[in-house]
């Protein structure tokens, strides 16, 4: 049989499963084996070593199914670099978990190049409370183009909002807007859209705190991701040297 | 079997989802066995209907293990050749006979919901 493409393909598992390093081995060992087995009875109906390995893994299954399977259900805390973090933290490129941070990040609070919560903090953000990033679309959302019940930031669109250029049903401050499209004024308002102004009080103090709050932002993004960005760099190298296919997918 | 219902093809995920541990369970009634062996023994014993995939036996047969349903133990065989050998374990067996026990209830009530079918309605 083709040791090398037993090892490609265990490795890959592997990389999926994150696994302890102990239980790994133990993994390894146990599928190799089969995978060796099923090749070695494949040969003797005739299959050459390289094709008998090759329908070997193929029975066995695509890695990205495997590994999946091998991976613990869920965890406390599950860092990784490749793959989907699942956990109360998760930490990954992409996560899964009430504090989730990464490329991609769902969960209660996530923050990543892309997010998806309830409080979600990111380059595109989708906050159903609380959107704060780059692009965010929330609840109560805020960044550069913002649009939500109540949306502040440099471009916003919302019921109620404010900003450098705003475009709202209400939107109250004046004097920091370049560019204002109320459709009411506070005295043309009805009652139900100014009792959302108070929703306007994230946004504004976000922007009061804006010294403590942006190193907070680019700690919780900026160095995760590049971090992040580095590592999946590295990671993903082999996969694109080699010619298999669904192998290393 | 149940009277004019033909056998599917091959068992889908539904029907599976649940069953797999019982069908391991059951591979392994008769003493300890490797992975390699029980998924021979499983497509030996259901060829056409239950196609489990190699890679899928395996995290179950982890899980059982962490459960305490199953213990494990590596032997070096006549191949010289490491092999994890899986046994059921007293839990593992208790384990076995509910799940038996619940097939058995699900088969006797979709009879009886079968049978009754099949009656006209006030005879």
């Amino acid at each position: 049989m083709n040791r090398e493409l037993i090892d490609l393909y265990i490795g890959r598992v592997l990389r999926l499963a994150e696994l302890p390093k102990d239980r790994e081995a133990e993994v390894r060992e146990e599928i190799s084996g089969h995978l060796t087995e099923t090749a070695e009875k494949l040969m003797k109906t005739g299959l050459y070593a390289k094709d008998a390995t090759w329908k070997a893994i193929e029975q066995y299954g695509h890695p990205r199914v495997v590994g999946s399977r091998l991976r613990r259900p869920w965890q406390w805390v599950d860092i990784r670099q490749h793959g989907t973090a699942r956990g109360f933290i998760a930490i990954g490129p992409k996560a899964v978990g009430v504090f989730a941070f990464g490329g991609f990040a769902a969960g209660i609070f996530a923050v990543g190049g892309t997010s998806i919560a309830l409080f979600g903090v990111g380059g595109f953000t989708i906050g159903l409370l609380l959107a704060w990033g780059g692009l965010a679309i929330g609840g109560t959302a805020f960044g550069g183009l913002a649009a939500g019940i109540a949306a502040g930031g440099g471009v916003t669109f919302g019921v109620v909002a404010y900003g450098g250029s705003c475009y709202a049903l209400l939107s109250p401050i004046t004097s920091s807007s370049a560019a204002i499209h109320s459709y009411y004024t506070l005295a043309t308002a009805p009652e139900w859209l100014k009792s959302l102004l108070p929703l306007l009080e994230v946004p504004r103090m976000m922007v009061r705190q804006m010294w403590i709050i942006m190193p907070t932002f680019l700690a919780l993004t900026l160095v995760p991701s590049i971090a992040m960005t580095v590592l999946s760099r590295h990671q993903s190298k082999p996969s694109t040297e080699n010619p298999e296919n669904w192998l290393l997918e | 079997m149940l009277q004019g219902i033909a056998m599917p093809p091959v068992l889908g995920k539904r029907a599976l989802d649940g069953n797999i541990e019982t069908f391991l369970l059951m591979a392994l009634r008769q003493g300890p066995s490797y992975g390699y062996e029980i998924v021979q023994e499983i497509n030996r014993r259901s060829p056409e209907l239950l196609k489990l995939g190699e890679g899928t036996v395996y995290p179950v047969l982890h899980r059982m293990e962490e459960r305490g349903l199953l213990a494990t133990e590596w032997r070096t065989g006549e191949t010289k050749r490491r092999r994890k050998y899986y046994r059921l374990t007293q839990a593992g067996k208790k384990a076995l006979a509910e799940n038996l026990q619940q097939w058995e209830g699900l088969q006797a009530v979709m009879s009886a919901f079968q049978n009754t079918n099949q009656q006209p309605k006030g005879a």
